[in-house]
């Protein structure tokens, strides 16, 4: 048992987390290997450190603290996840994160908007994705993984290999995983409230409703999912080092479960609820130097570009007309993070960030009797998210025994949505919305390690999230009878928080930690529903 | 001189291994605060410490091990082997 582990999150830089007074747990590649998950939801899951919610198979949303979907913010090898359109209500982005390819994972307890920016609000979820290794002598150094898994209760066939390649100044690490999950059977002793026996087919173009034999068996959960990640990297001396990612998801459609689960007039509701394909694409180009001057002792620079798309598509029974949903965001961000020692006692941990989303929404119905489709209410309006800022974090370690962490942030946000693609369907008064505003985050926090011991930690934290597209610019039916419309006035979210943390380790097997957290204060942003 | 630049090429480089099994160990973290620097070990239990020969506390550190503390000059004086 350790009270010190080496943790990056705290302030984007590798620290002794002794010196970090944030709650932050590490799951290790040994952790997943151990637990086994079938998804990067699961493997948060596993670890007992995060509550994950599922309504189907294909699904998995982190909580923290009470805090879920756009109040949790993701990073992937230190590249914001969190785009302008995560939603408030459960989201599942996370299984597009393959499991296989982990090298570890951070998870923040709390507001970290100082480091990490809007959404930070309940905690940050830190994915480190694989590193090539260099040959550190004459041979090729040429490490990899493979596994093959079967698990009955969804009948999964799952497969996943990874190899690296290195030399002395360049290596190549290339993971593929695939995973097909038929539909899952739930256990006999869990609750009624999800067991149906029957399931909806469309034959001869009539939707038929089916009994089935096994009520366990949650009919339509199946769907396929396959991820490929190559990685490249060269580092030509002792001060340079230059990591290319390319990632790469997809899911085949998967049900909705809680969707097919309803019924009017005794009937299912639905004889289509699907979400998927949903995909996610990153490139991500990081440059890391050791300088030693007067402006850093290391600094890192990471550019990346991510593409995601979404897509809801749904027919209720006996009902012709499918109605599709398709979301795309286009993710372009450049961070740069600093590391310099002042003096003896203070290192500073400073950087800027950008980061611009512009998402494309649109939306059809098709009539499966005639083939015929015709353009329908987009779920958002066009816009852009832009968020810049800066940051400076000080760690002022007095002695051995006692450090000291304060940090700010400064961030700008513009958001532009133009509601045109809707107006003929929706007579808004309005045609479009610009949002900007300015947000400051801040954090104070100290730690003191009385031995090896016990160590006690305070931290006083603030968060925020700023408004997004699915703010303002989400119009659809949430249920009969209400419709959710745009709110152009919305402020942004702010939280503040206190942390107390006791952690003492008894012998060498056992770990007493006490946490104590509070937040006072959360000023929550709600949308319109009329 | 062409075999030390050979050497030189690859620096430092320290073997970490896991005491009852003798295999290596990989992704263990050696974390310097003074001069600030970060490695960590490749699948043979390998990590280059060229840049750490001003350090005087050498955190090594792994899932399911005590973290080890040592300068430098310890580390040298050990032959560049650590078993945890």
């Amino acid at each position: 048992m350790n009270l010190d582990e080496i943790v990056i999150s705290g302030v984007r830089w590798r620290q002794n987390s002794g010196d970090v007074p944030m709650k932050i747990v590490s799951i290790s590649a040994k952790d997943v290997e151990m637990g086994n998950p079938q998804t990067a939801a699961d493997l948060l899951g596993v670890s007992g450190k995060v509550y994950i919610q599922k309504s189907q198979q294909g699904g998995g949303s982190p909580m923290i603290r009470g805090f879920a979907a756009n109040r949790l913010l993701y990073t992937v090898d230190r590249v914001r996840m969190n785009t302008a359109i995560f939603r408030g209500g459960n989201i599942q982005n996370v299984i597009n994160l393959d499991p296989f390819a982990m090298e570890n994972t951070e998870v923040i307890f709390g507001p970290s908007s100082v480091n990490y920016g809007s959404d930070a609000i309940g905690g940050v979820m830190n994915f480190k994705i694989l590193t090539p290794q260099l040959s550190l002598d004459d041979k090729l150094l040429v490490p990899g993984k493979s596994v093959a898994r079967y698990s009955s209760a969804s009948n999964e066939k799952t497969g996943h290999f990874d190899v690296n390649i290195g030399w002395e100044k360049w290596a190549l690490l290339t993971s593929i995983s695939v995973w097909d999950y038929d539909d899952l059977k739930q256990g006999s002793n869990e609750p009624d409230d999800y067991l149906k026996d029957y399931n909806v087919q469309r034959q001869d173009d009539v939707d038929a409703v089916i009994t089935q034999n096994n009520p366990l068996l949650q009919i339509p959960t199946a769907y396929t999912q396959m991820n490929a990640m190559q990685k490249i990297r060269c580092k030509p001396n002792e001060k340079w080092d230059f990591q290319y990612g390319f990632h790469y998801s997809e899911t085949s459609p998967y049900g909705r479960y809680d969707r097919h689960n309803r019924v009017v007039n005794a009937l299912p509701a639905y004889a289509e609820w699907n979400y998927g394909p949903q995909k996610w694409m990153m490139n991500n180009l990081n440059i890391t130097h050791k300088g030693s001057n007067k402006l850093y002792d290391q600094m890192t620079i990471r550019l990346a570009q991510q593409s995601f798309l979404e897509r809801r598509i749904s027919r209720s029974l006996n009902n012709n007309l499918q109605t599709t949903g398709t979301e795309n965001v286009e993710a372009y961000s450049a961070n740069i993070d600093f590391a310099k020692s002042v003096g003896e006692k203070h290192t500073l941990y400073y950087g800027f960030e950008s980061v611009f989303n512009d998402v494309k929404s649109s939306a059809g119905t098709l009539d499966v009797l005639i083939n015929k489709s015709e353009a329908g209410p987009a779920r958002y309006p066009y816009s852009n998210w832009t968020s810049v800022a800066d940051y400076v974090n000080d760690k002022y370690k007095i002695n051995e025994k006692f450090c000291i962490q304060t940090g700010i942030r400064y961030n700008y946000f513009i958001l532009n949505a133009d509601f045109s693609n809707n107006l003929c369907f929706y007579p808004f008064t309005f045609s479009e919305a610009n949002i900007s505003n300015g947000l400051v985050a801040g954090s104070v926090g100290a730690v003191y390690r009385r031995n090896k011991k016990w160590v006690l930690s305070a931290n006083l934290g603030t968060g925020f999230r700023s408004t997004n597209v699915d703010d303002i610019g989400k119009v659809f039916d949430s249920e009969a009878g209400s419709v959710i419309v745009p709110n152009t006035n919305l402020k942004a979210e702010n939280a503040y928080n206190v942390d107390f943390g006791v952690a003492k380790v008894f012998g060498d097997v056992s770990q007493l930690i006490i946490p104590y957290w509070k937040m006072p204060w959360f000023d929550e942003t709600f949308n319109s529903t009329a | 001189m062409l075999l030390g630049g050979f050497i030189n090429s690859y620096g430092q480089i320290i073997t970490i291994t896991e005491k009852e099994a003798n295999e290596p160990l990989e992704l263990v973290t050696l974390l310097s605060e003074s001069p600030k620097i970060y490695v960590a070990t490749n699948a043979k239990g390998q990590a280059d410490l060229s840049g750490f020969t001003d350090s005087e506390k050498i955190a090594i550190q792994t899932f399911g091990h005590k973290i080890v503390v040592k300068s430098y000059a310890q580390l040298k004086a050990d032959n560049f082997k650590v078993a945890l």
